[in-house]
């Protein structure tokens, strides 16, 4: 039996003192420009306008890392903006059970749905916050990556960000401009899914909740279309396989953006079994089903993205979201409402609450804050259901309605406990994935262009995972990645193959912190360039 | 020595921007980006700024291209000035050197610097313009770049080897993307960039705007690949990548 966590990939220290002995020196530092961290400058600004700010960005520009579905609920940001951007409000919606041909339209579950809800684009809605935040006198800094946390007496004291212009083998090249140190009275991680820091300080400050994170990974693209849709569309069943032994959780969205585009992403929960499973090449499969094909006919492919969803809900948060000198909130810390795939009112929520607590001079007090506060209810609400709903957003919101169609072979049930990682491997039922035409079906590389992304081929490798692997390890982190990361490589005397990594292909979605691995922050202003995700 | 640098605001790489065929224009509405062929251009000009040197950036665009200017002063300009007025919206070369001219002459530098191209109109001619107006020697293709005595020293490359050419200052140069690797901005630049002099002029500080003298009559997209095959390397690539150029005649 062959886990991924048996094969760990190499320390990653994100922990270190200060030693810059000019740092920089703000009041707030606020690591990652998404909803939770510019939410919380937003925040600042209203409620402490004297007090300094810092976001720290490692995308080229705010909104450049941030996808999303995403269908929100927009009243956590309307109370911080008032209006913001957005494709208006779902105008109605449809769940459907995929099979190989047929699409079975099933009752939409009381979690599923959308009422006064709206469409935005968050690519978008980061920039536009990013425009608010520093209106109100944040600095918004993007192209910096925050690579370690700076701890002094076991308080946080701010982060280190990350050096540029290294060589691939980690020298200075001609070019190196050195990170600094950015020292705070209050660091706030909103760092998002699988976020470097965020996972740094719940291990080194002993903050880890009652289970672990478990996480799902989302492929989305956005298309041009030649047809409206009118209404919000999910799907769930084919292309994932229904054995239990499987584990394959997941479904598709379909979401309007306007009356030209829709956004449609496939997610498929990281816990599960077959080796050969892709969720890229799964999403590229499910446009070749007639219902979906119709729902793109006469359109064009315009962006492409990645990300995982942090999905163990309210048993996976951190014990406490507030340490010495340092607070968590978002993605970063588990803030997901897992039964509804809702996640941006929270880290708003969760960012406005961080804000108010380092204002407050008493930044203990935010843990307080968060558990009076709707987030607590929502997602405590939703625990209890976590037998069910366990398995995320569609095999739990529509098992209720699905169960009776499949006849149970959904399996729901087992919690989540354990990580992702230790899943084991299971090979020998390859998938046959449609081939890439370059019109409605495309591979990964092509894909990766179509994110924007550049990363400098010749800076320093920033994943961290074992290069020695039995093949079915190497094959499966191989068909995973979304971004073509990985090859097989050479089978040693040992058995096990060589596993190529090429780092510039990532687009750091996360799935192999999930997976065995370890994602670390690559140079600021490498990554995708998304702006419509 | 005072250098005013030339950059365009051009859309950055994710935004997929495309041709508009109803305005006949590139669609601008996504992010804009400071166009890295000019990235060169500052870098040549900070390297050459000397201790009471000043380096502006100047450019014609939208309101939004401040932010791509904003990144020239993260690397370490000390101001920039942006022509804005929807009187050049969908300017052509005579327009843009017009406005560029306006607000160069404002400044008065010894040295304008531009790159050799920009990554979206792809002209690789504004220079010639710009310079032609200000009544200025112009060096295109700069490889190397050396100012002494009140003139300049230029290597230029060209297709057949380089040349080494003399000109007196004030001059017009384009740098080629051989001349310098343009620095990363610190971690400071980036913060103090904020503060730096960032001033808007509209049509009227620079002349007034006008008609552009070109029309665009039709946009075709280019013609689609001809049939390709792929060759999958299974450790006779090179024998069939020779065979099958050999039966395409190429050989
Ligand atoms: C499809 C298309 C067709 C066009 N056809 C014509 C045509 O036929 N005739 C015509 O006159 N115009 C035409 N234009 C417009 C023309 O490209 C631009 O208006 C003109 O400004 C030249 O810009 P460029 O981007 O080609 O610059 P280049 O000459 O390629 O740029 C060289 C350097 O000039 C500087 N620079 C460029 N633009 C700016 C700016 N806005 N502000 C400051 N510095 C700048 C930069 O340093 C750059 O590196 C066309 C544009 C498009 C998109
Ligand atoms: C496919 C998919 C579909 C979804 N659909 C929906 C939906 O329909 N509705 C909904 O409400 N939610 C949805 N979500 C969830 C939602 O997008 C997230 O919950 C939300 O974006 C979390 O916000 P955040 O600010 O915590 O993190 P993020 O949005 O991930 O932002 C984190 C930011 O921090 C930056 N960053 C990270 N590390 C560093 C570092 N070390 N240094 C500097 N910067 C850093 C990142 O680049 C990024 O910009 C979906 C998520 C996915 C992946
Ligand atoms: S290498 Fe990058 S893109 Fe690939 S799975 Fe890991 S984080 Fe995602």
């Amino acid at each position: 039996m062959i886990r991924p966590a048996d094969y760990p990939p190499p320390a990653v220290d994100a922990v270190v003192a200060p030693s810059d002995p000019e740092p920089v020196e703000v009041d707030v530092a606020i690591v990652g420009a998404g909803p939770a961290g510019l939410a919380a400058a937003i925040r600042l600004g209203q409620v402490a306008p004297d007090v300094s700010v810092a976001v720290l960005e490692k995308g080229a520009t705010p909104g450049a890392h941030l996808l999303s579905g995403a269908v929100v609920r927009p009243g956590p940001l309307r109370e911080l903006v008032g209006e913001f951007p957005s494709y208006g409000e779902v105008q109605g919606e449809a769940v459907y059970l995929l099979t190989a041909r047929r699409a079975l339209r099933v009752p939409t579950p009381p979690t599923m749905r959308n009422e006064g809800n709206v469409v935005v684009s968050l690519a978008q809605l980061g920039r536009f916050l990013a425009e608010k935040a520093e209106a109100g006198g944040a600095m918004v800094l993007p192209e910096t990556a925050a690579v370690s946390l700076l701890i002094e007496d076991g308080r946080v004291v701010g982060v280190r960000t990350g050096d540029k212009g290294r060589a691939r083998d980690r020298a200075p090249g001609p070019r190196f401009e050195p990170g600094s140190d950015v020292r705070a009275c209050v660091t706030i991680l909103a760092d998002g899914t699988a976020g470097h820091l965020s996972g740094a300080a719940i291990a080194h400050l002993g903050l880890g909740g009652l289970n672990p994170q478990v996480w799902a990974l989302g492929v989305k693209e956005v298309w041009r279309v030649a047809q409206p849709l009118r209404r919000v569309v999910h799907t769930l069943g084919w292309p994932l396989r229904a054995g239990a032994r499987w584990r394959e959780f997941g479904g598709s969205f379909v979401y309007p953006l306007g009356d030209d585009m829709v956004s449609l992403g496939m997610v498929v929960g990281l816990d599960y079994a077959d080796e050969s499973l892709s969720v890229h090449d799964l999403l590229q499969q499910l446009k070749t089903h007639p219902f979906v094909r119709g729902l793109l006919a006469g359109g064009e492919r315009v962006q492409w993205g990645a990300k995982t969803i942090p999905e163990g809900g309210f048993l996976s948060l951190p014990r406490a979201c507030s340490a010495p000198g340092v607070l968590l909130c978002g993605d970063g810390a588990g803030f997901v409402n897992v039964p509804a795939l809702k996640g941006v009112h929270l880290a708003v929520e969760t960012g406005r609450l961080a804000a108010e607590a380092a204002a407050s001079g008493d930044i203990a007090s935010f843990d307080e804050a968060l558990r009076s506060s709707f987030v607590w209810d929502e997602l405590r609400a939703v625990r209890n259901m976590r037998q069910a709903f366990g398995r995320g957003f569609w095999a739990g919101g529509a098992l209720a309605s699905v169960m009776t169609l499949t006849g149970g072979r959904f399996p729901g049930g087992d919690r989540r406990a354990e990580r992702d990682a230790e899943q084991p491997v299971v090979g020998g039922a390859p998938r046959a994935y449609p081939s890439a035409d370059g019109s409605l079906t495309f591979d990964k590389l092509s894909s990766v262009f179509a994110a924007g992304n550049r990363t400098r081929d010749d800076q320093p490798d920033h994943i961290r995972v074992a290069r020695r692997v039995p093949r079915e390890l190497a094959e499966m982190w191989t068909a995973m990645c979304p971004a073509q990361v990985y090859e097989v490589g050479a089978e040693g005397d040992d058995g096990h193959v060589e596993l190529h990594v090429i780092p510039s292909n990532c687009v750091q979605c996360g799935a192999i912190t999930a997976k065995g691995g370890r994602l670390t922050p690559p140079e600021g202003g490498a990554g995708p360039e998304y702006t419509i995700t | 020595m005072r250098i005013a640098v030339c950059v365009k605001a051009v859309p950055s790489a994710g935004s997929g921007a495309r041709l508009d065929s109803a305005s006949k224009r590139l669609d601008r509405s996504g992010d804009l980006g400071l166009s890295e062929y000019d990235t060169h251009a500052v870098e040549e000009a900070l390297r050459l700024r000397g201790d009471d040197g000043e380096v502006v950036v100047v450019s014609l665009g939208p309101e939004r291209a401040a932010d791509a200017l904003r990144k020239a002063l993260a690397m370490g300009a000390d101001r920039s000035v942006l022509v804005s007025d929807a009187g050049f919206e969908g300017a052509d070369l005579v327009l843009t050197a017009r406005a560029l001219v306006g607000a160069l002459e404002r400044e008065s530098p010894e040295l304008v610097l531009f790159g050799q191209q920009s990554p979206d109109g792809n002209g690789a001619c504004l220079w010639a313009a710009v310079a032609e107006k200000l009544r200025r020697p112009v060096v295109s293709q700069a490889a190397e770049l050396a100012v002494e005595g009140g003139a300049l020293r230029a290597k230029r490359q060209t297709e057949f080897g380089y040349e080494t050419l003399r000109a007196p200052l004030p001059a017009v140069v384009a740098v080629s993307e051989a001349i310098n690797e343009p620095r990363y901005p610190s971690l400071k630049g980036i913060m103090g960039a904020k503060s730096k002099p960032q001033e808007v002029l509209a049509a009227g500080d620079v002349g007034g705007a006008g008609d552009p003298v070109t029309t665009v009559l039709a946009l075709t997209p280019p013609p689609a690949r001809g049939e390709s095959r792929r060759i999958e390397d299974d450790g006779n690539a090179a024998e069939a990548i020779v065979e099958f150029l050999a039966e395409k005649r190429l050989l």
